[in-house]
């Protein structure tokens, strides 16, 4: 037995779940600062960081449950997350795990990760390019084969 | 283009996994030594659902960290791990309300999922597993990552 055994064939599809369960969990914090959701503290100042990361959580959310524009999303998400991080935790202490940024940290470097993750085989951009590539070779867009080379013919 | 990005994905996940590693560990010395005591960071004063398991699970994260850092027997550290974590979501957040976000399970939720799929996938490129796994094979073998 190798140290490291090849990943199953369903992995991609825990990459899929991950992101939905990422996404749904995300989502939370933008409906708590825009609707108060589960008791939290609306905050509508647009303007400031802590305002305006709300419809961007709102829509970061969403975007990332269904998996539609992943990377994009993923890596705007992973960019707020750093400015939230820097912003509003770290000058509260060093470690993350006492200011309060343990969730901050997390996201951050998940969200990168996804950047070169993707969505996986459940999400709506893995549709759009399964569709979009069907239409392509209906139209008749195929791409030329690639030459195949012959070796020691 | 996709595709030379999704090429760093063995590169990113090692990544993630250095990360998440570091700040689970603290949990364990939090657990174990008492060191970094629950601060004014968390002004909402929720506890995060980890924290309420009793403090013998510490040896446990801190142990499991050490070795998710170092990417060595990833794959039953993090099933060990998520067995833990669903624990403490179970145990202490679960009571709390229905919403992660409110009963402070938000975080173990999200450890929860990626060492799942850590248990699966590996621990990515830079990892002691993949040394060692490109020490044993035959050179030319094509290495999972």
């Amino acid at each position: 037995m190798s140290a490291q055994p090849r990943a199953p064939r369903w992995t991609p599809y825990l990459l899929s779940v991950l992101r939905i369960g990422i996404g749904l969990l995300f989502f939370q914090h933008g409906a708590e600062k825009l609707w108060g959701f589960a008791g939290g503290r609306i905050d509508h100042n647009f303007g400031t960081l802590h305002g305006f990361a709300g419809p961007l959580e709102i829509l970061g959310g969403l975007l990332m449950t269904v998996g539609l524009f992943t990377r994009a999303t993923a890596f705007i998400l992973s960019g707020e997350m750093a400015v939230a991080y820097f912003s509003r935790w770290a000058p509260r202490g060093f470690w993350p795990i006492t200011n309060g940024g343990e969730e901050a940290v997390i996201y951050c470097f998940l969200y990168l990760w996804l950047v070169t993750a993707g969505g996986g085989p459940w999400s709506l951009d893995e549709w759009i390019w399964r569709k979009t590539k069907e239409m392509g070779e209906g139209l008749g867009m195929r791409r030329e084969p690639e030459p195949v080379i012959v070796k020691n013919r | 283009m996709r595709d030379a990005i999704t090429s760093w994905e063995v590169y990113s996940r090692s990544v993630v996994r250095f990360v998440l590693a570091f700040t689970f560990s603290l949990h364990g010395y939090r657990h174990w030594f008492g060191l970094f005591p629950a601060s004014a960071g968390r002004r909402a004063a929720i506890p995060m659902a980890l924290d309420g398991l009793p403090p013998l699970v510490g040896g446990l994260e801190i142990a499991g960290g050490l070795f998710l850092f170092a990417g060595l027997l990833t794959r039953p550290t993090a099933i060990a791990l998520c067995g833990e974590l669903l624990a403490a979501y179970l145990y202490s957040a679960m009571p709390r309300g229905v919403w992660p976000i409110r009963n402070g399970g938000n975080e173990t939720l999200v450890y929860f999922l990626v060492f799942l799929y850590f248990a699966v996938a590996g621990g990515g490129s830079w990892s002691l597993d993949h040394l060692l796994y490109k020490r044993r094979s035959p050179p030319g073998a094509a290495a999972p990552a």
